[in-house]
This record gives structure tokens, C-alpha cells and sequence, in this order.
């Protein structure tokens, strides 16, 4: 029998500290404490860098974007409200200076290679992580949307709620992003499969399934 | 041991990567426990999602120098021509001071926990290096707090933070029992104004006095 235990590596990758030390934090920040943004920068450098590593293996561009969010964070401080965790307001100001990063990076016309073959290049020396490597080309070769959602969901540990939150978008949007991604995973992952692609396809359009799900496929 | 399908079964099914991580609601996760215990099909998704999980987790090779970046980061902010500051208050931003009365409460236990740490040695990193005032740094005319106020509860965070920074005041202790701050001049602060008149005319200043002496009834962390 499967046990549904969270996985117990789950945490709050990179982030020992309270909600209410974070929130601390951000009260400083507001009143223009540099150590206390040096002091959550380097909390959340290392997350904010894995999630970026999602779009992009160019460490420059990390580190730009990187120092765009604090910037947002220096000036914006006092914006912050409390009706998120700090954790979620701050990888919503993530996600919104990837695309805008990724925006202007496509106006400019530079000249990164694809991510497909930028991370499956990198990827390729773990040869003793086959299950990661696996699942690193398969993320690769998701739309963007899709595999941020799970990078948050899965590398960061969020809340189907938190996850709308950051995203900006429907709660229900966001179930169709994870659906899909599970779908095309499991179609790139022949290692992991335990039941057929083509069985999953066939009861995603299999008679009296739910509205959710024929939604599911319009958006797709 | 049954494989039906239907509406329960791709609610399920949508549910899982969230017990998977561990967020789901507890009346969910065992929604979900139940339907495993019957459904083939969801119990081998289950587990095609918790390696994957697992594999998402064990990813985490990051590089990059976070003190390269912070250096990076701050000659940026120092380099741009606009204050150097936080945004100001603005109409709209809203900051409960519920939480500021709790957070700047966290931030004193922070700094006397500094202080001790940096009393008895334990911390030897010194950013005062790179020019920046730390909390833990020693700040003489912060010594003790000179002027009390009471804050309103209406009163927004950005709106003190501007308060403060006009004034080149900080919060040097507090919130006593009483819920009143100290605070006290900024170093090398210029400031002309009659801060206490200033803050007296604030209406989300309830109260405003100087501290007489060495019985603030506000002890700084120190």
C-alpha cells in the first residue's frame, strides 16, 4: 500500500526561518535596513536561483534576475501585505521578473540557446541520477507555465493556492498547467511510467469524465 | 479491490500532486488515502508523482556567489540616481499595525540576539566593511531612545517608514506594554525639524514625547 505521507524531504527549501522572522525582515527593509535585505537575499539566494535554473542555465542571466527581484523587494517593502507568506509574495515578484527578463531578452533577439538544449547538455553528466536526469529533460521539453508550475509545486513545496497566487492566475488554471504537465511527463518518461501513456489517454477522454477536465483540454 | 472511474476518481487524480507535496488540507489527503486504497490506476499515479517529486528535490544544483551578488547588487542601488530608499507610502498600501507591533517585536529579539552573538564573538562577519550600518553595529546616538510615540492602529507601515525617514529617526526599542516605541536620531543626522512637533501633527501618531533621563520604561536591546 502507497503511503501519502509528504515526502519528507519537503520543507521550505532554503528557508529555515519563520514567516513571522521573514515578515520582521520585510519591516526593516521597509524602514530601509540594508542588512536586513542582505539578510534575505542571502536566505533566498539559493532558492530563487534553482527556481530560476527552470528557465534558463546561463548563470549572468540568474544573477540579473536575481538582483531585479531585490530591487523590487528595496523599493517595494511597504507594499507588502500580509496576506500572503512573505515566501509566496517574493516568488511571485520571481515569476513576474522571469518574464519579464524572458520578454526582453526575445525583444532583444539575444542569442541564448533553446532551453531544451541548453539543460540537457547540462544534465547529461548525472549519469548516477537517472530518475533526476529523466525527469530535468522532460521539464525541458514542458512550456514554460507548465514547468514552472510543478518546479513550484514539486522543487519549492507550495500550495495549489500559493502556487495561483504567484502565478497570478486562476487556482483552476493552475490545475490545468499541473494536468498537462503530468500528461506530457509521463509521455517523456519511459523510465517512470508504471501504466501506458496511451491508458492515461484514454481515460482523459474517456465518457463522464468532469467539465474540469474537457476544460483541461480546451486550454490545451 | 475495484477500478471505477468517474468524477471522484479524476478529483482524485487532480488532487494528487498536492498530497504529493504535502499541502493538501488533511480532509484531503485522506479523501485521497481512501480512493488509493481502491483505485489501481491513482495508486500508480501516486507513485509515478512522488518520484518525480523526489526528483525535483533532489535537483538543487545551484551556483552562483551570494555575497558576489549582494556587492553586485548594491552598487546598483547606489548607483542609480533616484533615493536609495524604499518606496514611500502611497495611497492604498495598507499595513496592519497588528503586525508591525509583533514584527518590530521579532526584529528587537533579532538584534538583542545579535548583539549577544556579536558580544561573546560567535559572529565575526563585519559588514560595516562595505559601509553599510548594521543592526547589531555599535550606534552611540542610538544608545537610547529619545523620543516616545504610540502608535495609532490605523496607521500604515509605508506611512511610518516615510515618517522615519523624513525625520532620519529609527526604532530603537519597543513595543513596551504599553505598545510604545523608542526611537532616537539617525547617525550623522542632519535634520532641522522639530521631530516632536512633527510627530505630534501625524495623525496616525497617537502620542509623542521626549524620553527624560534614563527611565524610558523602553529598554534598548543592548
Amino acid at each position: 500500500m502507497l503511503k501519502s505521507q509528504p515526502s519528507s524531504s519537503h520543507q521550505e527549501p532554503a528557508s529555515r526561518t519563520s514567516d513571522v522572522e521573514e515578515c520582521a525582515l520585510i519591516l526593516q527593509i521597509a524602514a530601509g535596513e540594508r542588512a536586513a535585505l542582505n539578510q534575505l537575499y542571502r536566505m533566498y539566494r539559493p532558492r530563487l536561483g534553482r527556481f530560476l535554473a527552470r528557465q534558463t542555465r546561463r548563470q549572468d542571466v540568474i544573477d540579473e534576475v536575481i538582483n531585479d527581484i531585490f530591487w523590487i523587494v528595496w523599493r517595494s517593502a511597504d507594499s507588502f501585505r500580509r496576506e500572503s507568506r512573505v515566501s509566496t509574495w517574493l516568488m511571485g515578484i520571481a515569476w513576474r521578473s522571469m518574464l519579464k527578463n524572458l520578454h526582453s531578452r526575445h525583444d532583444a533577439g539575444a542569442g541564448e540557446p533553446g532551453l531544451d538544449e541548453s539543460m540537457q547538455s547540462s544534465y547529461e553528466p548525472f549519469l548516477d541520477h537517472e530518475r533526476t536526469d529523466w525527469v530535468a529533460k522532460g521539464l525541458a521539453r514542458l512550456p514554460l507555465e507548465q514547468r514552472m508550475t510543478l518546479e513550484l509545486a514539486y522543487g519549492q513545496g507550495h500550495s495549489l493556492e500559493e502556487v495561483a497566487a504567484i502565478m497570478d492566475c486562476p487556482v483552476s488554471t493552475v490545475k490545468a498547467r499541473m494536468f498537462h504537465a503530468r500528461i506530457k511527463l509521463r509521455n517523456v518518461l519511459p523510465t517512470l511510467s508504471t501504466t501506458p501513456a496511451a491508458q492515461l489517454s484514454e481515460y482523459v477522454g474517456k465518457k463522464g469524465l468532469t467539465r474540469d477536465w474537457k476544460e483541461y483540454r480546451d486550454e490545451e | 479491490m475495484k477500478n471505477e472511474r468517474g468524477p471522484d476518481h479524476c478529483q482524485i487524480w487532480e488532487q494528487i500532486p498536492w498530497v504529493v507535496n504535502g499541502t493538501a488540507v488533511d480532509s484531503e489527503r485522506r479523501r485521497v488515502e481512501t480512493h488509493l486504497e481502491e483505485c489501481v490506476d491513482c495508486r500508480a499515479e501516486f507513485a509515478h508523482q512522488q518520484q518525480v517529486h523526489a526528483a525535483l528535490q533532489a535537483d538543487t544544483s545551484v551556483d552562483g556567489d551570494a555575497e558576489a551578488g549582494l556587492q553586485r547588487f548594491w552598487a546598483g542601488v547606489d548607483s542609480v540616481a533616484a533615493p536609495a530608499k524604499p518606496a514611500r507610502a502611497s495611497a492604498g498600501r495598507r499595513f496592519d499595525t497588528r503586525f508591525l507591533v509583533g514584527a518590530l517585536a521579532a526584529t528587537v529579539v533579532i538584534e538583542a540576539a545579535g548583539l549577544v552573538l556579536f558580544g561573546t564573538g560567535i559572529l565575526s562577519h563585519d559588514e560595516s566593511t562595505q559601509g553599510y550600518r548594521t543592526l547589531s553595529e555599535a550606534q552611540p546616538a542610538a544608545a537610547r531612545g529619545e523620543i516616545r510615540v504610540v502608535l495609532r492602529s490605523e496607521m500604515r507601515i509605508g506611512e511610518l517608514a516615510a515618517l522615519l525617514d523624513a525625520l532620519q529617526l529609527e526604532v530603537v526599542a519597543g513595543p513596551n506594554e504599553a505598545g510604545a516605541y523608542a526611537l532616537a536620531p539617525r547617525p550623522a543626522s542632519r535634520v532641522q525639524e522639530d521631530r516632536l512637533a512633527r510627530l505630534r501633527a501625524t495623525p496616525g501618531v497617537q502620542l509623542a514625547e521626549p524620553i527624560a533621563g534614563l527611565d524610558s520604561g523602553l529598554d534598548v536591546a543592548r
